[in-house]
């Protein structure tokens, strides 16, 4: 870097931000949740999943939403067309399908077996004739706002959202609407129950300040380098209410053993993203040389991070004031080879245990706040991504 | 069991590693000692680079030998074993969010109708 940037860069390009210290009570208190929920919970865009995962007529999804207090079956139709219902049949109220996710010829409820087409009509009532001037037509599924952006798929709990999936995605339809999502495939997915609040939870996974410590053991030298020895950010830019961060990679970084043969046949989590030689789509955009990868926060609780050779996604779902589950799911690219898989296995599991050493200080976070010795976070400069999330949620409450 | 191709039989002492899911061999690491992991570690270590050659042959969507799949296997569980032997020098990494909290699937778990190699 020939003309370094500024101390404190990132303030002097968000200055309406601020720099107090920001009250950790919007972490503990249920009453801020309660408000959280009217008033973002249900006016936001839930990614339940990737068409892929749903390709065929019948191939269907249920997700528990907790946080808009639905449980909402994603299903594909006789016609291809994606559908969403709540997950509640029409008869006497029961949990229409218990599983996670299946195919069927037709949704089945378990208490009296009244049985629902794909596109969620009524069509099969045992005994029909001891109901009073019954008609089937009137009992249909009740049905969930659905849209879908690059093949992620959305839902919404309102029957009219204030703005469209589209619009929700904002600033990042330019950042990462050209990725090559469709060129890579699901390798895994990490997930687990957490008892931290869902802010807590995303702040962990917006600055880079933290890798010094949790990650001294599994990913510091990919990182941080001696002239940045505390993983600076490469770019920070904060939009209306998403967020984009972009990693620094340690350019003297060799990789040895395991990471050496992996690298020989594939990208691995940052060597891939520094060796680009071409701008991938979708990635870097900030368009720095020593660069890892970016993460894109879609508000409130959706997570894409781009790099060279994967991609990976995070879903918050928001279950109390204190209580977070949490989802991450990991593409790469396609693999045409077994030496090709083997070597995404490396970045697959050591990435894997990443992500233990971040979940590492949430629990112990959320109770020593709740103990009430501290009143204020202080954040600083290359934090100023957690700042941004406070206030977003801040300014949506106040509206 | 069935074994392993022709030219690597000399790692047949490692074929309890064959496992096909990533949660069976990060299961299987984290129940072992540091002894055995490193043992594993090391018989594969001098070999991994002949591994990949020959494993980088096969189309990861055709029908395989099931010689074939078991060196597969054995090198993903390599890659796995490489954590704790590089990083951690230990089989879990201490003072990090629980293992057994902590739930790892794969696309046979997630893709509905998926067919894995």
């Amino acid at each position: 870097m020939n003309n370094p940037a500024p101390i404190l860069r990132f303030h002097e390009r968000y200055p309406e931000l601020g720099t107090d210290p920001i009250p950790v009570e919007v972490n503990t208190s249920p009453e801020y949740f309660e408000r959280e929920r009217e008033k973002i919970f249900q006016n936001a865009w839930w990614c339940v999943g990737r068409d892929e995962e749903i390709s065929r007529p019948g191939d269907y999804l249920v997700r528990d939403i907790e946080a808009i207090n639905a449980s909402v079956i994603v299903i594909r139709g006789e016609d291809g067309a994606v559908r969403a219902f709540h997950n509640v049949c029409q008869h006497r109220g029961n949990k229409l399908l218990t599983e996670e996710r299946g195919r069927c010829r037709g949704m089945v409820c378990g208490f009296h077996s009244w049985t629902y087409d794909l596109q969620g009509q009524l069509a099969h009532v045992p005994d029909e004739d001891q109901f009073h001037k019954f008609d089937k037509s009137c009992h249909a599924l009740s049905a969930v706002t659905l849209d879908t952006w690059n093949g992620f798929i959305f839902v919404h709990p309102q029957d009219m959202p204030e703005r469209g999936l589209h619009e929700s995605f904002g600033e990042l339809n330019a950042l990462i609407g050209d990725f090559a999502y469709d060129e890579m495939d699901l390798v895994a997915e990490y997930s687990a129950d957490v008892k931290c609040n869902w802010k807590y939870f995303i702040d962990a996974f917006v600055e880079a300040y933290h890798v010094e410590s949790v990650h001294r053991r599994s990913l510091k030298e990919t990182f941080n380098s001696q002239d940045n020895p505390y993983c600076h950010l490469v770019d920070v830019r904060l939009h209306e209410r998403n967020r984009s961060v972009s990693c620094y990679a340690n350019p003297q970084h060799a990789p040895h053993g395991a990471e050496a043969l992996a690298y020989k046949v594939g990208a691995t989590l940052a060597q891939g993203a520094l060796a680009s030689t071409t701008a991938l789509k979708g990635t870097n955009f900030a368009g720095e040389k020593n660069w890892a990868f970016d993460i894109h926060i879609i508000f409130p609780c959706f997570e894409i991070a781009t790099s060279n050779g994967w991609y990976f996604t995070y879903n918050w779902w928001p279950v109390t004031h204190n209580r977070t589950r949490w989802e991450m799911r990991f593409y790469m690219n396609r693999a045409t080879n077994l030496a090709a898989k083997v070597s995404q296995e490396f970045t697959k599991t050591l990435t894997r245990d990443t992500l233990r050493e971040d979940l590492s200080t949430l629990e112990n976070g959320q109770a020593m706040m709740e103990t009430g010795r501290i009143k204020y976070m202080t954040l600083s400069d290359q934090e100023i991504a957690v700042r941004h999330g406070y206030k977003v949620v801040e300014r949506l409450l106040a509206e | 069991m069935d074994g392993l191709p022709e030219p690597f039989r000399d790692l047949s002492g490692g074929i309890e590693w064959a496992l096909p899911t990533e949660r069976q061999r990060f299961n299987k690491r984290l129940g072992n000692t540091q002894k055995a992991l490193q043992a594993y570690y090391d018989l594969l270590a001098p070999r991994m680079s002949a591994v990949m050659d020959y494993l980088g042959q096969f189309d990861s969507r055709d029908a395989l030998a099931v010689e074939t799949l078991n060196l597969y296997y054995m090198a993903l569980a390599w890659m796995e074993v490489s954590n704790s032997v590089e990083r951690f020098h230990e089989p879990d990494e201490s003072g990090v969010f629980a293992a057994e909290r902590y739930h790892v699937k794969g696309p046979e778990d997630l893709i509905v109708g998926y067919r894995s190699t």
